[in-house]
């Protein structure tokens, strides 16, 4: 039994860590140099720079799934394949419908037999479905049309009124409208709070610094090509995303995590503000590489400490990346503008350089702050919840809902 | 109470299934044998009788054994009220004109 658990252990590890390598070889593969002068030195120059967030991510993971393992995996191992798939089901359904969901778990363990159990399961999976899409079929359908529609417009008018923005204003457009079409689909409620508000507000800007900035210097779009856009426009939506409409796992009522997490981000994008301004030589780029260190790790530890719960420490990591890329991002993009209208001309590290290579190096910062921070913020709220000692996951201090299933607090 | 419209024979089916014994707690399982119902049928019939208000839940409160507690399900008084309404209309139905 232990060594049939170890074993669907290190699977789970194992499908934790191929998705980290996958996506930093894919991310190598599509930024390594084929041809140049000294092509070869560059490759291997850039191998190296990517093997220490690969050997980052891969750490994270692994202690992701063991805290995810000692939490639930381990009751998910003792469960059959049918069980263990109607779980993962369940899990997805929206908070109203939860409680239908562990009832059909309930009964499938009074099912008895191989392919009797399957049908069960398969049977509930289909029930599931139902249970996903609450509001009527046509709402969806017309939600869905509006979204496709306003995604090609925005093609057409943004891209003719700002060139070079429109493929960022379809995607951004049309994620936004899929995540409006899966908050009605699942009659999720929208969350307002003050630090929902806030990532908004910095979402906004960074849409409104983008077109500023490309509508003052066209050329810019060299060096926010296609995929860079998609990619800007993906974060900036997941972005919005977890803030007002966070998945129920990453949902807190705990204040601490989103002050915590909004103010290391203030604290990271106005501390690089203030370095660029000190003009002291190299000051920004160890910044750049230690800022995300400092701030995500000692704010998650905060939490945790503060909370007394790796969760809360987590949920604070997430709230410093979401806040610290649309915050960077806008701050970036309107120095770069205030910068060129002092200077006059493009500069790069004192030498004389292009709106587009600028543009893209606000791009690769914009990803690397989060890519190098988040394992960070792992580590700190690991440190802090080992500091103050966890609470029992998910113990309820308050009263248990009238229709909650009995214990449902401790899975 | 919020009536269903056209309800489907299925549905009728799970209604006199609850109406039999109007005051036992009844399971999904033993529901699905009962009316050879696979789950993915007659969960969302519970789940719309539930939210209409014709079918009252609650969970299994004996938890032995610490397996998943289970869900239990019977008729609301408008619940009950429908089932009659449903052996009415089928009555009416069946008798020779």
């Amino acid at each position: 039994m232990t060594g049939s658990m170890s074993w669907t252990r290190h699977r789970y590890e194992i499908a934790a860590a191929v998705p980290v390598v996958a996506v930093f070889a894919a991310l190598y593969l599509w930024m390594v140099p084929t041809d140049g002068p000294e092509w070869t030195a560059a490759a291997f120059g850039l191998a190296v720079l990517f093997a220490i967030p690969t050997f980052l991510w891969l750490v994270t993971s692994l202690l992701l799934v063991d805290r995810w393992w000692n939490s639930a995996g381990a009751r998910l191992s003792t469960m059959d394949v049918p069980g263990q798939m109607l779980t993962a089901t369940v899990a997805t359904l929206p908070e109203p419908r939860q409680r239908w969901g562990e009832a059909m778990l309930g009964e499938l363990t009074q099912v008895q037999g191989r392919w009797p159990r399957w049908r069960f399961a398969l049977s509930c999976t289909r029930a599931t479905l139902s249970l996903w899409l609450p509001t009527g079929r046509p709402v969806l359908a017309i939600a869905a049309g509006v979204v496709v529609a306003a995604a090609t417009a925005a093609h057409t008018v943004v891209g003719a009124a700002v060139p070079g923005l429109g493929f960022f204003a379809t995607c951004f457009v049309a994620l936004v409208g899929a995540m409006v079409v899966l908050g009605i689909a699942r009659a999720g409620r929208v969350r307002v709070t003050v630090a929902a508000l806030l990532v908004t507000i910095a979402v906004v800007a960074s849409v409104v610094a983008t077109a500023t900035f490309l509508l003052q210097h066209p050329t810019a779009a060299d060096g926010l090509q296609s995929a860079s856009a998609a990619i800007l426009a993906a974060s900036l939506a997941c972005c919005l995303w977890l803030a007002v409409a966070p998945p129920r796992r990453l949902d807190t009522t705990s204040r601490v995590a989103p002050n915590v997490g909004l103010a290391a981000a203030a604290i990271f994008v106005l501390g690089g503000l203030a370095i660029s301004r000190a003009d002291v030589e190299g000051l920004s780029a160890y910044w750049l590489l230690f800022g995300p260190v400092l701030t995500f790790m000692v704010a998650a530890s905060i939490a945790a400490a503060v909370g007394r719960s790796f969760r809360i420490g987590l949920q604070a990591g997430i709230w410093t990346v979401i806040t610290v890329m649309p915050l960077s991002w806008s701050v970036g993009l309107a120095t770069m503008l205030h910068q060129y209208g002092i200077d006059g001309r493009w500069t790069f590290a004192g030498d004389t350089s292009s709106a587009g290579f600028n543009l893209g190096f606000a791009f690769m910062t914009f990803l690397a702050v989060p890519i190098i921070g988040f394992p960070f913020a792992v580590f700190g709220a690991l440190t802090g919840a080992a500091i103050r000692g966890t609470r029992r996951n998910g113990v309820h201090t308050g009263a248990t809902p009238p229709d909650t299933p009995p214990g449902s607090g401790d899975r | 109470m919020t009536r269903l419209r056209r309800p489907s024979a299925q549905t009728v089916a799970v209604v006199h299934a609850l109406a039999d014994q109007p005051s036992a707690w009844r399971y999904g399982y033993e529901l699905c044998r009962q009316l050879d119902l696979g789950p993915g049928s007659l969960y969302p019939i519970l789940v719309r009788l539930a939210d209409r208000g014709l079918v009252e839940t609650a969970w299994e409160t004996d938890n032995s054994a610490g397996r998943l507690p289970r869900h239990r399900y019977r008729l609301t008084g408008s619940g009950q009220a429908l089932a009659t309404e449903y052996a009415t209309a089928a009555l009416t139905r069946s008798e020779p004109r």
